[in-house]
């Protein structure tokens, strides 16, 4: 039980860290999406 | 969204932001006509990815010729006259605080339609995309001329928050946009008030694109959006409008002297004060713009008479402020969803009301023209009994139109709608309604009164004319219309001839109210409760 507890937890860090990366390019990536009016969902498939 | 090809560089750049992103960057390093293409683009390229690049000399010449310092949205109020307008206008000026204000530059965004338009292909085409939208620039002067002067609408400035980098960013776009965008006009949802907004968000960090998927976008819901970045708000009166504040300024001699003047159409012989002429000076305004520019002899001679002693009495002392009561980004929404009890035959029955387009009389006026309704589809259904729900009302549409009389100028008051209504004597029956009524309204004690003559194909198929009497009152967050139908039965089947119909609606908050009915078509025992959220 424990083990799967640290497991949950673990995957939930990899997800944070994840989605800091995504929020630093996003800064790049939606001024691109902007002035190019696309829609926000594509701010997924953008790499900066 | 962008859907003109011209617009990307990657074959499929309308749905491959990355690979146009790397296709720009490919572009911007080698083709020197980049910047002059795309201004925007390569401000943003160089600034992110730090490559240095020569300005397009063609854009920095346009911009300059724009000369904006600062930009501002502005919102004119309905026209019902122009079914594309019944909703208001936006466009954007670029101030220039150098300039005398009517010299800066307006920028307005419009179906490119033929002047000679028929309705139908104004409809279908409007409504479908037919036509492109253009950009195009005017002095202010020429667009006050038009909405203030000529066709007597109000206009509500709203200075945006633009730091001089978004500013140029903003001109830049707008160019890109002009030489590389091709877009249908759709009325309902890539209109006047979409496109300038959304080009607005392109470049603005805190403003966010509308979402694609609306139904419908009015100019004042862009106008409530944009609201959180304006710093200062300014009301342009109508014609008519300043006119009415300038006469509610004067005190009871200058009154006095401007009512003898409308009567005898003549100068007096003494100057009289600055105030009067002003206004006498608005009313040969006010006939010149609704004659095009004509006057008989008389009043050309009573009109140089009027300015000659104007010339004599210098400049004014202060400029007048003007007044509105109802600034557009305090308004409601348009879409009604509204549940209460209907009674009926000493029955109360559980009703829905939804309507995805509706302003309506006894609403707060603000962003809407005052004492009037703009209701389209509404749905009215009944719950019966358990799990059985009846569709009792369809509203195709109902508009109303109380503009009151002001001094010289009047208005018809009028009303027009048309209904689908569930028959009370067969379950699966649904009987057409139509009414179209015209007549005159004017304040009385500063409350609204109105009169109108006119007809209505009732429950019995048959047209019968009709007088309808009412007023509106307001009371704090209380207003209530009071009508009396007198309807006379060109038959004896219809005996119903006289209904009193009271409403009142209580509206605490800017989203919600309650709404009270009674009539007396069933003996005072038709009536409903309904409480309404508008989003």
């Amino acid at each position: 039980m424990n083990f799967i507890y640290k497991l949950i937890l673990f995957i939930l860090l990899i997800q944070f860290n994840a989605y800091e990366a995504r929020a630093d390019q996003g800064h790049v990536a939606n001024e691109w999406l902007k002035l190019m009016h696309y829609e926000k969902k594509m701010t997924e498939v953008l790499k900066a | 969204m962008i859907k003109d090809p011209n617009f990307f560089l990657y074959h499929q750049g309308i749905i491959n932001p990355e690979n146009e992103l790397s296709k720009n960057l490919e572009n911007f390093k080698v083709n020197i006509d980049y910047a002059c293409q795309f201004p925007a683009r390569a401000k943003f390229l160089s600034k992110k990815f730090l490559i240095t690049y020569k300005l397009c000399e063609k854009v920095e010449a346009w911009k300059k010729g724009v000369s904006a310092d600062g930009l501002s949205y502005v919102l004119v109020s309905q026209y019902v006259s122009t079914p594309a307008s019944a909703f208001g206008h936006s466009f954007i000026v670029f101030k220039n605080l150098k300039l005398p204000t009517n010299l800066n530059l307006s920028l307005n965004y419009a179906a490119q339609m033929p002047s000679d338009v028929s309705l139908y292909d104004y409809f279908t085409k409007g409504l479908g995309g037919g036509y492109y939208g253009v950009f195009d620039f005017e002095p202010l002067y020429i667009k006050l001329q038009e909405y203030s002067s000529i066709e007597n609408r109000e206009m509500w400035e709203y200075d945006l928050n633009f730091n001089a980098d978004q500013l140029d960013q903003f001109l830049n776009h707008i160019w890109e946009l002009i030489h590389k965008s091709k877009e249908g006009y759709y009325f309902l949802n890539s209109n006047c008030s979409v496109s300038l907004y959304n080009s607005i968000a392109a470049v603005h960090s805190e403003v966010e694109f509308l979402n694609s998927s609306h139904l419908y976008v009015l100019p004042v819901t862009t106008l409530k959006q944009l609201e959180k970045i304006s710093s200062r708000q300014k009301f342009i009166p109508s014609l008519r409008e300043k006119i009415k504040q300038n006469y509610e300024n004067l005190n009871e001699v200058e009154k006095h002297s401007f009512n003898k003047f409308l009567i005898h159409k003549k100068t007096a012989s003494d100057l009289g004060s600055i105030n009067s002429k002003e206004i006498e000076l608005l009313y040969f305004e006010f006939l010149k713009t609704n004659r095009e520019g004509k006057l008989t002899e008389a009043e050309k001679i009573t009109y140089e008479n009027s300015l000659m002693q104007r010339s004599k009495m210098g400049p004014i002392s202060l400029e007048p402020t003007y007044f509105s009561s109802n600034p557009p980004h305090l308004s409601q929404g348009t879409w009604r969803l509204g549940a209460g009890l209907n009674f009926e035959k000493q029955h109360a029955i559980p009703r829905v009301i939804f309507s995805p387009a509706s302003h309506r009389l006894l609403q707060s006026d603000n962003g809407f023209l005052p004492h009037s309704e703009i209701s389209l589809f509404e749905v009215k259904i009944d719950n019966q009994s358990r799990n059985i729900y009846n569709l009792k009302e369809l509203t195709l549409f109902s508009l109303k139109n109380f503009t009151p009389t002001i001094l010289f100028d009047q208005r018809f008051a009028w009303t027009a709608k048309a209904q689908i209504i569930k028959s009370s004597s067969c379950d699966e029956c649904f009987n057409f309604n139509g009414e179209l009524n015209m007549g005159l309204s004017n304040y009385i004690f500063d409350q609204l009164g109105y009169a109108l003559f006119g007809f209505s194909d009732d429950k019995d198929q048959v047209i019968h004319p009709q007088i309808k009497i009412g007023t509106i009152l307001k009371y704090g967050i209380f207003r209530s219309n009071i009508e009396i139908k007198h309807i006379e039965p060109l038959n004896q089947v219809y005996n119903k001839a006289d209904i009193i119909s009271l409403s009142i609606i209580m509206s605490a908050f800017r989203n919600f109210d309650i709404e009270l009915n009674v009539s007396s078509e069933d003996s005072f025992s038709q009536g409903s409760v309904i409480l309404n959220n508008y989003f």
